[in-house]
């Protein structure tokens, strides 16, 4: 650290007034009728991470990014805002890592604090068998390269004080897999910070602008119809958790995907007692503390599609018991907010990423409830394949096409039952 | 003890006959039966309860209801203690203990506020800029702001009380017990209807407590008190007293909280046929500088503590507004003034006033005192020294519960607030949720001139428990953040325990003047349940793990225990690991267990099979259909080894397929499976082949099920059944009796060893047992548990659900692929033939042995071409299961592959990093352990 | 927060917590006559159309009758508007 970056750090701190937080926001009058190279549909994290790798990697700056409501007001704002590269199969695995790097600095690089806390994952094991499983993956996740371990009954309670190992005497705890480096961030900051970034850098960005159609010629994207007007296009990426299956639609293609909602809620704030991410996966639930002291809990999905943007009660009953099961404190405290979202679900579970029957047309897409971790690098790696024409190395596993070949990355093994995964 | 200074000598609904005890950040107090803690505190005349979220500044009591920004605390001590309760909802109890919350080291010398001051000078969005973003600083900077954050302590994990939730159905469900709800509720038990009223309070009656109107020629409080005995007395009627209802959804499911007192809540899931809403309004705080001063509250909190509780929260208030209804009922308040933002009011109005002075067109540009508000400062500079400051900026309708249900909502301008849009199924809004006459004076509501507001020195609170301010907004706003979702993001307004109540309907308003926009173009945030917070101890109900999941027993469960058993909980499933003998270690065990069992004979329950009864003429055709390997030469009598797919032609489950006549068929499936199994056969069986005439049973209960194995389990089982024939080869089935119990004995061995599978009925298990356990004697027979049927099953290279059948591997995968029938057609035949599932670079089953045989295989081990030194590698396997082999002696492991079926005999390193090791291996056949199978079969 | 009340035409109407959702009921099986090929199984299997508005799908009443039923429900509003056992429509 050097005196001169000190001094800068300490003139930002206080420079609040000059300091702008946000994007410039179109209307969407004024982008009707212009050509971009690239639109990006969907404003979320990953549409504008896209962008802004458009921009800077590449200097692809006449691209658009165009968005139904508010930016990141999708799956970016309703999700669990964990990050992670617990992953055994390489594919998973290896665009997660790739994340968590990214994610490191991305802060500095964007100038923005995005709080990400590298505070641990710990994922838990209820059997010896699981246990094993878990240490396959630990092995899988550091011959890669990365932080994991796994620990028994003694490491964990020190790890994790106030963790009752018994779990309400159902699904006993035998030990845990832990990757420190995993955690949580701020998630609108990561919209706010591609967004005002990638707006500094060119990119165009229109919200309340939602799109109607895909304007498709010769087997090519040539544009986009939304509420406001046509605008034209050399090539455009679909980045729209939750309505994949609308948007591929008006390109007339269907999806391997299934859109189901999941739900998360929180408690009232409470001082720090809570410091890393806990994975049960009895049943599964997942818990946390905000920087602000709320208890973050979410669960499995709904089972069943839903557009409605809610959940069933039941699903939040049973992720809470679940937590206060292995945390009883938690009991004591109060449900305070639930959101609800719609997880757009592959029928391997995981992401479908890259080209599709549309010349010019990229997707983005099926990431279930699991792709907030990997924000960065599907930006990057997008970036990559629509610059160059080529799908970034990275992404290729997950091309549309692997349904069709049987080339599938099936992390829990759960096969064609979205609701499972 | 101290006495009571704000508390008024006479009057009031609280029991003096009743006086109570208690404690407030350790010093003693007294109020009454039928206060709140908020009454209590404030007839104790303490002004700052709280401390605010950021800012940690001194608050005092805001309002009287659920909309309390302020007054949140902790009640009880130790492992008794719950954090964030509002003290205007706490019940004041004898002997209640509570405290401040987010103040250290006290409530009046709190050193947060020193933060606070400096994080506001910073503005807003500190936390976001750029000099917090390197990772060195944000990690300097965060555990100060989690430590700074999170109000009360976290409680301790002990003495929770969780209650089982109730369910109810009803016909009409009323939601609040204002004059309203009362009326709504009167209405359906004259009507004969079965109705549930919930009302928040202890007692109904809501406004009716504290107006002084009269209903029906009776004063409000006791026509509420007449409609009270009423209702209570019908036999159709349920009344929920501290009930809230927070959350209203599909199907009419609306769930309520009914408070017992802090820390024990009731859960009720009702089910209405109609549901009135009579949820009330919320007055409005006024915007101005300055207004979070303990001693500046609601009007109508400050009339509740008034008449309901007979306390008066200062003695020389003024009142600040901006219409009509403020100028109701404010006989005995001491009010000295009443401020009016108009800048005429009608005489009509003026005359209720009596002798209280009115101003008109009224500013107020600063407050002052530190720790309670000692006078407010007008535009023109008048100074007005006053104790109290009660703001009445109009009503706001609670429509959470509509919006929820998925009511639209309209902004009125008239009101200036939300009201309900058009009309819901089966949902009724009524009374003052609707903008009824209850608030009156609407029309001359006058909307606050908010550019009045800029270039003021003070703090303009729109959010007070997350201090968020007027010029928060502001900032955001100039940040370029525009709409409300960024904004209440950027700045957490709205986001606090109180769901931002009081903060709602200024913040749209607010934004709609910043944007020139109509507020309906603002919208507002989504309303999502709950309500108001809800305690998960009543979520989560009792033992809800246990209901989610219950824990079954086979049938030889007792006989298991009595036989000695360690049991584990495998799946749904208690099951027994090992038959431990005292002071014998697990791996010990499993070795004597696996020993005798290959050396003499040993048995296991296999009773969690999934078991299954197929019936039909069309029988064959159907398992031809559901499993991929062939089975139309199976005879009478016959069993054979079954693979079934998925649909996606990877393998869903091995289990085995016996045919008892030529139109009956038993199947068994693994434990892990059964259940989806039997939802896809019958899927099958009732969607898409309605045409097939069969049945299907599930029998997996009706049948306990033995596993006799080992050289001497054929006479152990001759010596039971004398008449059964036991020779037949394997896959053979005997029907008949074994120690007296009707059995079926098939001829199978998943160790291995020559074996017998005996299923009785699952009555005659404890029967079974006992007959073999005494028999067996002779035989050198025990019992073994999962562990040693998981050993001899991967010496023998059988595969195994959760292991091998991973849910990504085809039968080429395993080493089945000559099972696959290519003469028919089955599930999952077609996209198995996807190319990638059929291509020779897969990874494939194989066996891996030490080459040193001392050397142990690190379980969970990654299969590579060098050893472990710390670098990134491309593992080109994995094993799928270790063990040390009694039988074969040293590690042995299952693997898969690449490529592996052509790879025996090649050497490579099993990698283990999470404990640095690295083991040479040689790959070989998975089947270790007899495999030409001569030991169970001939 | 919803939880739906299924009609069952079997046992009547019951919480959803008695059912097991199970697959889309929008397309049919192919069927098993060896001349089915990747492509049809592709398409029955992995591609959905996610409607908004009415969809149909079969749900399992496992803790009831232990008939797969067909549903047709609003997936925009989870307003259910048909309930009959499989075996009706074919």
């Amino acid at each position: 650290m050097s005196v001169s970056s000190w001094g800068t750090s300490i003139k930002t701190l206080f420079s609040g007034k000059s300091w702008k937080a946000a994007w410039r926001s179109l209307a969407p009058a004024d982008v009707v009728g212009r050509s971009y190279d690239v639109i990006v549909i969907g404003g979320g994290a990953h549409g504008l991470a896209s962008a802004y790798y458009l921009a800077k990697n590449h200097g692809i700056t006449n691209v658009l990014v165009v968005e139904k409501g508010w930016l990141g007001g999708g799956n970016t704002a309703r999700n669990t805002t964990i990050i992670r590269s617990d992953y055994f199969l390489e594919a998973s695995g290896r665009l997660k890592d790739f994340a968590l790097d990214l994610w490191r600095d991305l802060g500095s690089e964007l100038q923005y604090n995005l709080m990400v806390s590298q505070r641990g994952y710990v994922d838990l094991a209820h059997s010896d068998g699981e246990l094993e499983a878990f240490q396959l993956r630990a092995n899988a996740m550091r011959l890669r390269g990365r932080d994991a371990r796994v620990v028994g009954r003694e490491e964990l309670v020190a790890r994790l004080p106030g963790i009752d190992l018994a779990a309400g005497g159902r699904f006993p705890i035998v030990g845990a897999l832990i990757q420190e480096s995993g955690g949580v961030l701020r998630h609108d900051a990561v919209t706010w910070g591609y967004a005002t970034v990638a707006s500094r850098l060119g990119v165009d960005i229109v919200e309340n602008c939602a799109v109607t159609g895909l304007k498709v010629e010769g087997g090519r994207i040539r544009g986009v119809e939304t509420v406001a007007g046509e605008i034209a296009c050399g090539a455009a990426l679909i980045s729209v958790a939750g309505h994949s299956s609308l948007l591929a639609a008006m390109a007339g293609f269907s999806l391997p995907i299934e859109s189901i909602a999941v739900q998360a809620f929180v408690t009232e704030p409470v001082k720090p007692v809570l410091d890393a991410v806990v994975n049960f996966n009895a049943g599964l639930a997942y818990v946390s503390q905000t920087d602000k002291g709320e208890i973050l809990m979410g669960g499995t999905t709904e089972g069943y599609n839903s557009y409605a943007g809610r959940g069933s009660w039941q699903r939040v009953e049973e992720a809470a018991a679940r937590c206060c099961a292995l945390f009883p404190f938690i009991a004591k405290l109060r449900l305070m907010r639930s959101w609800g979202g719609i997880a757009d679900i592959a029928m391997d579970g995981n992401a479908i990423m890259g080209e599709c029957p549309v010349d010019g047309l990229y997707l983005n897409a099926g990431w279930g409830y699991a792709g907030f971790k990997a924000t960065p690098a599907v930006g990057w790696c997008l970036a990559n394949s629509i610059a160059q024409g080529l799908p970034d190395p990275l992404i290729s596993p997950f091309a549309l096409e692997r349904f069709a070949s049987g080339a599938l990355i099936d992390d829990a093994g759960a096969g064609p039952a979205p609701h499972l995964h | 003890m101290r006495d009571q200074p704000y508390r008024l000598p006479v009057g009031g609904l609280v029991d003096r006959a009743r006086p109570l005890s208690f404690r407030f950040d350790g010093k003693g107090y007294q109020g009454y039966a039928g206060d709140t803690l908020a009454s209590a505190l404030l007839a104790a005349g303490l002004r700052v309860v709280g401390r605010s979220f950021k800012m940690h500044r001194p608050r005092g009591v805001f309002s009287a209801g659920a909309e309390e920004p302020n007054a949140l605390v902790r009640v009880g001590r130790g492992a008794e203690a719950v954090p964030n309760l509002r003290a205007t909802e706490v019940l004041l109890t004898d002997g209640l203990e509570a405290f401040s919350q987010n103040a250290w080291p006290s409530l009046h010398c709190d050193i947060g506020a020193l933060k606070g001051a400096i994080a506001s000078a910073w503005g807003t969005g500190f936390y976001y800029r750029p000099a917090l973003a390197p990772r060195w600083a944000w990690h300097l900077m965060e555990p100060l702001l989690r430590r700074s954050a999170g109000l009360g302590p976290a409680p301790g994990n002990d003495a929770i009380e969780t209650r089982t939730p109730i369910h109810q159905h009803c016909d009409l469900l009323v939601v609040g017990g204002g004059p309203s709800g009362l009326k709504a509720a009167m209405a359906g038990v004259a009507n004969g209807q079965r109705v549930l009223l919930c009302d928040d309070q202890p007692r109904l009656g809501g406004s009716l407590l504290w107006c002084a109107r009269s209903i029906d020629d009776l004063p409000s409080v006791q026509w509420a008190e007449t409609c009270a005995q009423h209702l209570a007395a019908s036999e159709d009627c349920v009344i929920l007293n501290g009930g809230v209802c927070f959350s209203l959804g599909d199907g009419s499911l609306a769930l309520i909280e009914q408070r017992l007192g802090p820390g024990r809540s009731q859960l009720w899931k009702v089910r209405a046929r109609e549901i009135v809403l009579a949820t009330g309004a919320m007055e409005r705080p006024i915007l101005f500088p300055g207004n979070d001063r303990p001693g500046i509250m609601l009007l109508d909190a400050a009339r509740r503590y008034h008449k309901q509780f007979a306390v008066r929260p200062a003695w020389q208030p003024v009142v600040l507004t901006n219409n009509d209804s403020a100028y109701e009922d404010l006989a005995g308040l001491g009010v000295q003034a009443v401020l009016d933002l108009r800048p005429e009011v009608a005489p009509h109005v003026c005359a209720k006033l009596n002798d209280i002075p009115l101003m008109t067109g009224v500013q107020v540009r600063a407050t002052e005192g530190r720790k309670g508000l000692t006078a407010i400062r007008l535009q023109d500079g008048e100074r007005i020294p006053c104790d109290g400051l009660y703001q009445a900026g109009g009503w706001a309708p609670s429509l959470q519960l509509f919006s929820q249900a998925g009511g639209r909502l309209q902004f009125d301008e008239a009101l200036g607030a939300h009201l309900p849009m058009g009309p819901l199924d089966s949902i009724r809004v009524v009374g003052a949720a609707r903008g009824g006459v209850d608030l009156g004076g609407g029309q001359a509501m006058q909307r606050q001139d908010l550019s009045l507001l800029s270039n003021v020195k003070q703090p303009i609170f729109i959010d007070l428990q997350n201090d968020v301010t007027f010029q928060d907004i502001v900032s955001a706003r100039d940040q370029g953040f525009q709409s409300i979702e960024h904004i209440k993001r950027f700045t957490t307004v709205g986001m606090g325990t109180d769901q931002g109540r009081t903060a709602t309907a200024n913040l749209i308003r607010l934004l709609a003047d910043l944007q020139g926009q109509d507020p309906n173009e603002i919208g507002h945030t989504t309303y999502r349940a709950p309500v108001a917070p809800v305690a998960l101890s009543a979520v989560i109900g009792k033992a809800a793990e246990r209901w989610m999941a219950p824990l079954r027993k086979t049938p030889f469960h007792n006989a298991s225990e009595h036989a000695g058993a360690d049991f584990v909980e495998s799946g749904l499933w208690l099951y027994p690991r090992v038959y431990a003998l005292p002071g014998e270690s697990l791996a010990q065990a499993t070795k004597r267990e696996v020993l005798n069992t290959r050396q003499n004979v040993g048995m296991v329950d296999m009773s969690s099979l999934g078991k299954f009864d197929l019936r039909g003429p069309d029988a064959l055709t159907f398992l031809e259909r559901v499993y991929c390997n062939g089975l139309a030469g199976l005879q009478v009598g016959r069993t054979r080894y079954a693979l079934m797919l998925r649909e996606d032609g990877l393998i869903f489950d091995d289990g085995t397929v016996t045919c008892l006549a030529e139109d009956h068929y038993h199947l068994t499936s693994t434990t892990a499976r059964a259940g989806e199994v039997w939802l896809h056969l019958e899927a099958l069986r009732q969607i898409h082949w309605p045409d097939l005439k069969v049945t299907l049973t599930d029998v997996s209960d009706l049948w306990a099920a033995l596993a006799v194995a080992g050289p001497n389990s054929r006479s152990l089982i001759a010596s039971l059944a004398p008449g059964l024939d036991l020779a037949q080869p394997y896959g053979g089935l005997a029907i008949g009796e074994v120690a007296g119990c009707p059995a079926r004995v098939f001829r199978l061995s998943y160790s291995g060893e020559l074996g017998y599978e005996v299923h009785v009925h699952a009555d005659q298990a404890e029967a079974i047992w006992q007959a073999l356990s005494q028999a067996g004697r002779d035989f050198g027979l025990l019992p073994y548990g999962l562990e040693a049927l998981d050993v001899m099953r991967i010496e023998k290279g059988h595969i195994a659900v959760g292991t091998e059948i991973d849910g990504r591997t085809t039968p080429g995968d395993l080493g089945l692929g000559r099972m696959v029938s290519n003469k028919k057609d089955f599930i999952g035949r077609a996209l198995l033939q996807r190319p990638d599932l059929q291509a020779t670079n897969r990874r494939r089953l194989v066996g891996l042995r030490p080459l040193d045989p001392n050397a142990s295989i690190p379980p969970g081990c990654l299969l590579a071409e060098r050893p472990w030194r710390g670098d990134k590698q491309d593992p080109t396997g994995h094993a799928t299961a270790v063990i040390d082999s009694p039988t074969l002696g040293g590690s042995l492991a299952l693997a898969l592959l690449q490529d592996g079926h052509n790879r025996h005999g090649e050497q490579l390193y099993a990698l283990s990093p999470i404990i640095g090791e690295s083991c040479p291996v040689e790959v070989t056949s998975p089947h270790f352990y007899d495999p030409e199978g001569r030991r169970q079969r001939d | 927060m919803a939880m739906l009340r299924i009609p069952c035409p079997w046992c009547g109407e019951r919480d959803e917590t008695e059912f097991t959702i199970g697959p889309d009921a929008e397309r049919s099986m192919p069927p098993l006559d060896g001349a089915s090929d990747q492509g049809a199984w592709h398409a029955y299997l992995h591609l959905r159309e996610n409607k908004r508005g009415l969809r149909a799908e079969y749900w399992y009443h496992g803790q009831g009758c232990g008939r797969w039923l067909r549903i047709v429900r609003d997936t925009m509003t989870h307003k259910i508007t048909l309930v009959a056992d499989v075996e009706e429509d074919a």
